[in-house]
């Protein structure tokens, strides 16, 4: 390293007069050698900023600047208790990232300094601007020099480009920081124009980014003014209020088939009861998140189906957000087994494709599969007071790009906003069920005669409504297409047209 | 079907696209999938134009989406609730509850509940309007100089901006051929959700049951006053207790 210059040796010299320890002293005149501040002793003794008899090996007192952030005692505090709290749980991410949260009266302190610096060693305006400039932030430094400690203790390397999903969030306070903040805040009250911009931020008027703002709308000469006889606490340094480790989320997504009648897709409660002894929801984020440890679930599918309306053939993409996951290296052999495990766990819900893990983009499809996408759906009709001889469902078959008109039906209405939606019928396939079909089904009434209709639709449509009409709300409805009563029996999904996950080599096909 | 079933079905949601990052992720992976189907070929013609929702990508082109196997549908049946007779949907999902007399004689109103709780008005059977083929020449609901039913206007999920109801306000006039008009009461208090405009152009409607349009309003109710509401009205046991009575 070379040999300080004159200058640089005056300001460091000042700082290191106003109790600021070595490490600050550095950054206030620029450095940007990581290991000035590994060994800050040894490099301002050979670039000449102090004596070697100087060179006071005394105890380190609290540093006006950085209250301790970047001294070793808060340092060794710090590296001991993430590798107490990291140990707590058993992450097996290889890779993390640190997040250290300061408290803004760091950033007073260090303009106070700036300027106080600038107005004694009488530097001119560009000097200052320029020592402002220079400082080093407080955060690369530490990081510089506490992350190679913590990759050692933790056992797990850093990596902040990807970065890694395995977050440290250190977060530090300092006691006197409200009364620190409070002594800009009250200079600034005084000032009325400002007044109303006060109130609005009332509620939070110490966050950082409030006291930021302000920090930039006062000058350097007022700020200096403010501060001058303020007495900074001297002997107090920061806490380290908590340690929090998290995992981002993971998605693991893929395709269900729901072969029950009697089953919702998401837990129903009605006054906190359980309404039904199990969910779709239930079936398959139970297992997962047994196996991956995750701190909570959600899930998220491409839309729904009715309790009674069954989702057949390739099935409806889901997606399992896994919340702080601690078990976060999932094999293609764990998914497998997870498959294995869902489907034999109940014949209600079947996962039809691979499970696989998900990216963004997976899930924006996803979400687009449950809004934009076409839908394909099988419903069992019935049309009162009827007869085969003299309805003819041709009419059905023929028709393409039906435009429908669908009130917001009533039985969702209690929960929906009422509005008129405009929804395409793309095509359409009917056939009269034959009689060996309907066996199951104690008919007395021969009025009533059923067909099976395929039919193909726009995202959105309320199909039931479509059938039934919903007391003419739907518009046409099948009941104004075929000029008969018509009502639906029975629902099945029969496909959504959104190709994610990848299927298993033999669709499952529930005869 | 499940008469309880209402509450879990496709709805249409306000997608978040902006919180999901957009990533490159290559898509061309998937369009051999779909290719390898012969079927999907030959549906190609079936859109011409393409719609207002524009996929974000080509994968999944709604043209090339085959119907399922056109297969045997008795496995449809598990599950299903059917006793001899299919229900219809009025009676799949609503109670109904009615007031005899309202204002004068056979003066008898039907309002059917649903299992949310949303309230349809309609006459009852009983009511004089139905009787005697009488002619339905006119159902008005400009129920004074001032207010018309047809106005109501809400909205978002609470019905904001809904007409308020009182047991004792008007809902519309119906008026029969050369009789002087009926003026139906709504019976509940709550929210005025809609009025069947239907009936306006067609009031002879109103003679149909209430799954092929013969209804006057929905309702939201005030769920506070719901079960005071039950208490003072006529089960369909009462009511056709009432009946024979006679």
């Amino acid at each position: 390293m070379n040999v300080c210059t004159e200058y640089e040796k005056r300001v460091f010299n000042f700082f290191e007069r106003e109790n600021c320890c070595l490490r600050c002293c550095f950054r206030f005149v620029g450095c940007r050698i990581p290991e000035c501040y590994r060994d800050p002793v040894r490099f301002a003794t050979a670039a000449g900023y102090i004596e070697v008899d100087n060179a006071c090996f005394k105890k380190e007192i609290c540093c006006m600047a950085c209250l301790g952030i970047l001294q070793n005692d808060i340092q060794e505090q710090i590296v001991k208790k993430i590798y107490v709290e990291v140990g707590k749980k058993n992450y097996d991410c290889r890779t993390f990232v640190c997040a250290l949260t300061i408290p803004i009266c760091v950033n007073l302190r260090e303009r106070f300094l700036c300027i106080h610096c600038a107005t004694q060693l009488n530097l001119s305006e560009d000097a200052l601007g320029d020592l402002k400039i220079r400082l080093l932030n407080i955060k690369d430094v530490w990081k510089w020099m506490v992350t190679p400690k913590i990759e050692q203790v933790i056992k797990k390397r850093v990596d902040s480009a990807t970065p890694s999903p395995f977050l440290i969030e250190i977060i530090l306070t300092y006691k006197f920081n409200k009364e620190e903040c409070e002594v800009l805040l009250s200079c600034k009250e005084t000032n009325t124009t400002e007044s109303k911009w006060k109130k609005k931020c009332h509620k939070n008027k110490f966050s950082r980014k409030s006291m930021l703002a302000l920090m930039a709308k006062v000058t350097d000469t007022e700020f200096f003014e403010y501060f001058k006889y303020v007495p900074f606490e001297k002997f107090v340094t920061i806490d380290v209020e908590n340690i929090i480790c998290s995992h981002s989320s993971i998605f693991i997504g893929g395709r269900y088939n729901k072969l029950s009648r009697e089953l919702s897709q998401t837990p129903w409660f009605i006054n906190g009861e359980k309404k039904m002894q199990t969910s779709v929801q239930d079936i398959l984020c139970t297992p997962i998140t047994e196996i991956t440890k995750a701190q909570s679930i959600k899930f998220l599918s491409s839309g729904r189906e009715d309790v009674d309306v069954r989702n057949i053939y390739s099935g409806r993409p889901f997606a399992v957000e896994l919340i702080n996951p601690q078990m976060t290296n999932i094999t293609e052999e764990l998914l497998s087994d997870l498959v294995e495990k869902i489907n034999q766990s109940s014949w209600q819900v079947q996962i039809t494709s691979n499970l696989k893990v998900c990216s963004r983009h997976d899930l924006k499809r996803l979400k687009e599969g449950e809004n934009v996408k076409m839908k394909l759906y099988r419903a069992l009709c019935i049309c009162r007071n009827a007869s085969r001889d003299t309805l003819s469902l041709e009419k059905l078959n023929n028709l393409k790009r039906v435009k429908i008109v669908q009130k917001t039906p009533v039985r969702v209405l209690h929960r929906r906003p009422l509005s008129p939606r405009e929804r395409l019928i793309y095509e359409m396939r009917a056939r009269w069920v034959e009689l060996q079909e309907l066996k199951k089904l104690d008919i007395t009434d021969d009025t009533s005669t059923f067909f099976v209709l395929d039919i193909k639709t726009q995202a959105g449509t309320y199909v039931k409504e479509f059938v039934h009409g919903d007391f003419g709300r739907t518009k046409p409805s099948l009941c104004d297409i075929l000029n008969v009563e018509t009502d639906i029996v029975a629902l099945d999904v029969t496909g959504i047209n959104l190709n994610i996950y990848i299927y298993i080599t033999t669709i499952i096909i529930i005869l | 079907m499940n008469i309880d079933s209402d509450d879990n079905e496709p709805v249409e949601k306000r997608i978040k696209f902006n919180e999901i990052e957009n990533d490159s992720f290559s898509i061309l992976d998937y369009e051999s999938d779909t290719n390898k189907n012969p079927e999907c070929q030959e549906k190609t013609d079936l859109t011409n134009n393409e719609d207002e929702n524009m996929p974000l990508s080509k994968d999944d082109d709604d043209r090339l989406f085959p119907f399922p196997p056109d297969n045997d549908v008795a496995d449809m049946l598990e599950g299903v609730k059917y006793h001899g007779l299919f229900p219809t949907i009025t009676d799949r999902y609503f109670t109904a509850y009615y007031k005899l007399d309202v204002q004068s004689y056979t003066d008898d109103i039907c309002i059917l509940m649903h299992s949310n709780r949303i309230c349809m008005l309609t006459l009852a059977p009983s009511h004089a309007v139905l009787q005697d083929d009488k002619h339905i020449t006119k159902v008005d609901f400009k129920v004074s100089n001032k207010l018309d039913r047809v106005q109501n206007k809400v909205s978002g999920k609470s019905k904001h901006g809904a007409q308020p109801l009182q047991t004792n306000s008007n809902i519309c006039k119906i008026t029969c051929s050369n009789e002087k008009p009926y003026i139906i009461k709504c019976c509940l208090i709550g929210k005025l959700v809609e009025v069947n405009e239907t009936l306006i152009q067609n009031p002879k409607l109103l003679l149909e049951p209430p799954h092929k349009g013969g209804y006057l309003a929905i309702i939201l109710p005030n769920i506070k006053l719901l079960d005071k509401m039950k208490e003072s009205l006529l089960t369909q046991e009462q009511y056709n207790l009432k009946m024979l009575e006679r």
